[in-house]
């Protein structure tokens, strides 16, 4: 499959970083929601080999992964100064590793289940997210976490989109829809709450088609997943979103058109929790409006995903409002070409 | 295909058409395809949500396609767009073919994916439209989406391009942006509308910036779409006076990528020669340095080497060129011929211009050699002189003479003498003094005077030369030979007819300087090869409609005189189109019969 190769061909072009393995690749504390409150959280990216898979048209996270595999040693010294960094009382805890956190491959059964446990016995932590592919959630894999964590937990899964078409042709991300669902259906059997990440403007897609794209997800992934985190589309290093936004062939999406998809979104699905958090919002690589008034629209969009109310987005307006408008109307017929920067 | 779609003129690339569906459609045309009542719709993208469209034989329908931008790697777009989409039931058809495709599958129309990444991008741009019409049909239509606008159009119907969109000048005014044919302006940067739009014409720049963002974009877009439609309309005039490269040698100046885009297709000599008619009715004019590259220029100088066979004399006498055409019928021409004087049968007279190169006298009433007007300085850039040169150094070596008289000066006598040199040739020259100074003439006559040979021509050989080099110049050498053998000249020049006995065979056609035969003339090329357009069994009248053409020689030219031959008919008659499109249209005239006649079978 040359889709996979190019990736590859890219990937291996790129120089990599190397951390010390008992660091974690990342740690940060930021403000979430749980049970309708904000909330601290702490987030940890694990380094650890990184995603088996490793395909995706988007992905640029492939790069801070360990180059040995950590051990687990390193990886519980990873995790205890992940832990030292929250001085919150409460806070939930979101981990990620760049890849699947029940790839065993990444992170050994015996790992995993010892700091799930030390997680459960924290009090500090009211609920765990972990990301993961969903070809890794199986029955025993989940009944092993929940017993070892005792508190809520929740696996957030890459969906991007429920369209398998543009899953597969604009993203290569080699599951299915029916793939994410059978997901789920196992994690709800086991009390395990489900959080859809989607992906708006993937490349290939037109501004316009990238929002009907993310709206019609919304209301098809609803029902499987409490919660949805919609990603603004960002340009990381080493991509092949990255080689076609040099040449001119991919523009990150309008943070207009990431309003109006949370807008329409949490219209068609309101019980359903339904957040984004615009990294990168403002610059080039990043979602983007005319430059003026890119950190407003960030800012509503982070209020947003705290309060749900899409009250928040009534007073934004700027010139190039209109412009995005237009364009929404008219880049599908370029047949192929973005209309504007 | 189906029939939808007929080309009415044609000039190089360029053409006008008639799209019939539910209405009429003249192109070249400027569509809006997300709009409800355009002519072509749009199925969507397969990655898209569309709603369904209704089978409609009355429209064009793009079919589901995956858009790729241009700079897609090309495993990708073959992944990605090689699965070809099973469709049924719709009566016409358009395809989005990616700019660095090869495969073309049959289809209407022709959408150019990506196009809008294409500006700037001068051989990408040449090289993919080129490709693409020399893989399809002549009468589909090719569409550019959001590519055009103002100062670009000509340029994209130059190259063939039949429908563009008005997208990019709305988007522009959205950008504050102000399109003229000669640019674009940011509103900021204006003083002042150079334009008479109802935009511009009530409104300023200053006033229009205090307006609102959502009114002033909304007019600025108005007055861009309204500046596209009037340079459309300029440009299909200009094809049908005959004048689009004229205008597009000029208009390509507005920006250094289009004046690529012209030199580019320039060196595409096929393509465009293949398309360029015979003749136009209108002047020629070569004013810039582009000009030298045109089909016409080239073409001529190709069959004077090709077709022309000079008569057999001893003595060549190299004239220049004159402002006034034909070149025999000005001031400084009848000047030398008064010189030459009784001397003429002896000698045999060929022109030199520039940029036209080297004109025996027998083609000087010839399309473009009657008919072209050029800036004269009396200095002659590099190129012409290599190009005027190389013309003259090919006529010399495959036309020999004893002697050669080169009544020239200035830079026509420096490119002689390069010649002269590079072929160890002796020329003689007689105008040191200026063409047209008596010591100058004088000299000339005494040089031809010792040109006395066993060699000469009569007047009337001459003039029966003349009509020989024009039948091998249109139909290729033998020709001439085949029709005047035992004819003679009857009515002054440059009326010529040509007769044997009582049977007229020809006529000479001043204005173009062409030759039209009669059903008798044409009969004498019955078993020559070339310029015949074979038809069905039956009996056409006034004229051949493209579906009725069998065969047609592949080297016709819109204009160029044609046999056309039936199982019981012959005829003869003026070409509309090139022979290649006669076999692949299936609309409009290929042939306007001059003179026919039902053949026993």
């Amino acid at each position: 499959m040359s889709f996979t190769k190019i990736v590859h061909d890219i990937r291996a072009r790129q120089k990599i970083k190397s951390n010390p393995p008992d660091r974690p690749t990342a740690v940060w504390v930021g403000k979430d929601m749980l049970d309708g409150r904000p909330i601290a959280s702490l987030t940890v990216i694990f380094q650890t080999t990184g995603c088996r898979w490793n395909n995706c048209t988007m992905c640029g996270y492939v790069y801070d992964s360990a180059k040995k595999p950590p051990s687990h040693d390193d990886l519980m010294k990873q995790f205890e100064y992940a832990m030292s960094r929250c001085k919150d009382e409460e806070f939930i805890v979101k981990i990620f590793t760049s890849g699947s956190f029940f790839d065993d491959g990444e992170i050994d059964t015996g790992t995993r289940e010892e700091m799930l446990s030390r997680l459960g016995k924290d009090t500090r932590v009211k609920k765990v997210i972990a990301e993961t592919r969903p070809e890794y959630v199986t029955g025993e894999r989940l009944s092993v976490a929940v017993s070892a964590l005792g508190k809520p937990f929740e696996v957030a899964i890459g969906l991007e989109t429920s369209n398998d078409m543009i899953r597969k042709d604009c993203i290569n991300k080699g599951f299915s829809f029916s793939d994410f669902r059978d997901a789920g259906n196992i994690a709800r059997e086991h009390g395990v709450t489900v959080k859809a990440y989607l992906l708006l403007k993937p490349v290939f897609l037109s501004e316009g088609a990238a929002i009907n794209d993310m709206i019609s997800s919304i209301s098809e992934t609803s029902p499987h997943a409490g919660t949805i985190s919609v990603n603004l589309c960002n340009v990381q290093r080493g991509t092949l979103v990255d080689e076609m936004f040099e040449r001119g062939d991919y523009r990150p999406p309008w943070l207009w058109s990431a309003v109006e998809v949370l807008k329409k979104g949490k219209e068609t699905a309101p019980g359903t929790i339904i957040m984004s958090d615009p990294v990168g919002a403002g610059s080039a690589r990043g979602p983007h409006n005319c430059g003026k008034c890119d950190d407003d629209v960030a800012s509503a969009i982070r209020i947003f995903s705290l309060t749900q109310d899409t009250g928040v987005f009534n007073g934004l307006d700027c010139q190039c409002r209109e412009l995005w408008k237009k364009v929404v109307e008219l880049e599908d017929s370029t047949f192929g070409s973005t209309l504007v920067k | 295909m189906t029939k939808i779609f007929e080309i009415t003129h044609r000039d190089g690339a360029a053409r006008i058409g008639k799209l019939v569906l539910d209405r009429e459609l003249s192109t070249p045309a400027i569509v809006q395809i997300h709009k409800n009542e355009s002519l072509i719709l749009d199925s969507g993208s397969l990655w898209g949500k569309s709603a369904p469209i209704e089978p409609d034989t009355k429209k064009i329908v793009i079919l589901p396609h995956k858009s790729l931008p241009l700079n897609t790697r090309e495993e990708i777009i073959k992944e990605i767009q090689e699965e070809d989409q099973p469709v049924s039931g719709w009566a016409h058809t358009g395809k989005v073919i990616h700019p660095f495709a090869h495969e073309y599958p049959a289809s209407d129309l022709y959408i150019l994916g990506a196009a809008k990444q294409l500006e700037n991008r001068a051989r990408e741009l040449v090289d993919s439209i080129i490709r693409l019409k020399e893989n399809t049909r002549a009468d589909s239509l090719l569409y550019t989406p959001a590519l055009a606008t103002p100062e670009n159009l000509s340029m994209l119907v130059y190259l063939g391009v039949d429908i563009v969109d008005e997208t990019l000048p709305i988007i522009k005014g959205y950008q504050d942006i102000y399109l003229t044919n000669s640019g674009e302006n940011h509103l900021d940067r204006l003083h002042e509308f150079p334009c008479s739009c109802a935009v511009c014409s009530e409104n300023t720049p200053q006033g229009l910036t205090k307006l609102p963002k959502k009114e002033r974009t909304e007019m600025l877009s108005r007055h861009n779409s309204l500046k596209l439609a009037e340079e459309l309309r300029t440009i299909r005039e200009h094809i049908r006076s005959g004048h689009l490269r004229e205008y597009v040698e000029r208009q390509c100046r507005a920006r250094p990528w289009l004046t690529a885009v012209l030199r580019l297709t320039d060196a595409e000599y096929r393509f465009l020669e293949k398309r360029t008619p015979l003749f136009r009715p209108s002047t020629l004019y070569a004013n810039t340095s582009e000009s030298l590259n045109r089909v016409e220029i080239r073409r001529f100088e190709q069959r004077v080497i090709e077709r022309y066979t000079a008569p057999e004399l001893d003595t060549l006498v190299l004239l220049p060129c004159s402002a006034k055409k034909p070149y025999s019928t000005s001031l400084s021409h009848q000047k030398f011929i008064n010189a030459i004087g009784k001397y003429r049968k002896y000698v045999h007279e060929v022109i030199i211009s520039s940029p036209l190169g080297i004109i025996p006298r027998e083609l000087e009433l010839l399309y473009p050699a009657a008919h072209y007007d050029t800036p004269v300085t009396g200095h002659w850039d590099m190129e012409e002189r290599a190009w005027v040169g190389g013309c003259l150094r090919s006529y010399l070596l495959k036309n020999r003479y004893k002697n050669v008289v080169a009544h020239v000066h200035g830079a026509y006598r420096e490119i002689c003498e390069s010649v002269e040199r590079e072929l160890g040739l002796d020329f003689v020259y007689t105008a040191d003094e200026g063409v047209t100074s008596s010591a100058s003439l004088k000299r000339l006559e005494s040089a031809v005077s010792g040109a006395q040979s066993d060699k000469k021509r009569g007047s009337e050989e001459m003039k029966l030369d003349l009509i020989h080099a024009v039948l091998d110049y249109q139909f290729g050498n033998g020709a001439g030979e085949l029709v005047t053998e035992g004819a003679v000249i009857k009515a002054p020049f440059p009326k010529f007819q040509l007769f044997k006995e009582k049977q007229q065979l020809a006529t000479l056609i001043p204005q173009y300087g062409t030759v039209a035969l009669t059903v008798d003339g044409a009969s004498r090329l019955r078993n020559y090869p070339f310029y015949k357009v074979s038809i069905a069994d039956f009996m056409p009248h006034s004229t051949i409609l493209a579906p009725g053409v069998i065969e047609a020689d592949p080297q016709i030219r819109p204009n160029d005189e044609v046999i056309v031959v039936g199982e019981k008919f012959f005829g003869v008659g003026r070409a509309q189109m090139s022979g290649w499109e006669m076999k692949e249209c299936a609309k409009g005239i290929a042939v306007e019969l001059r003179h026919s006649r039902a053949m026993p079978s």
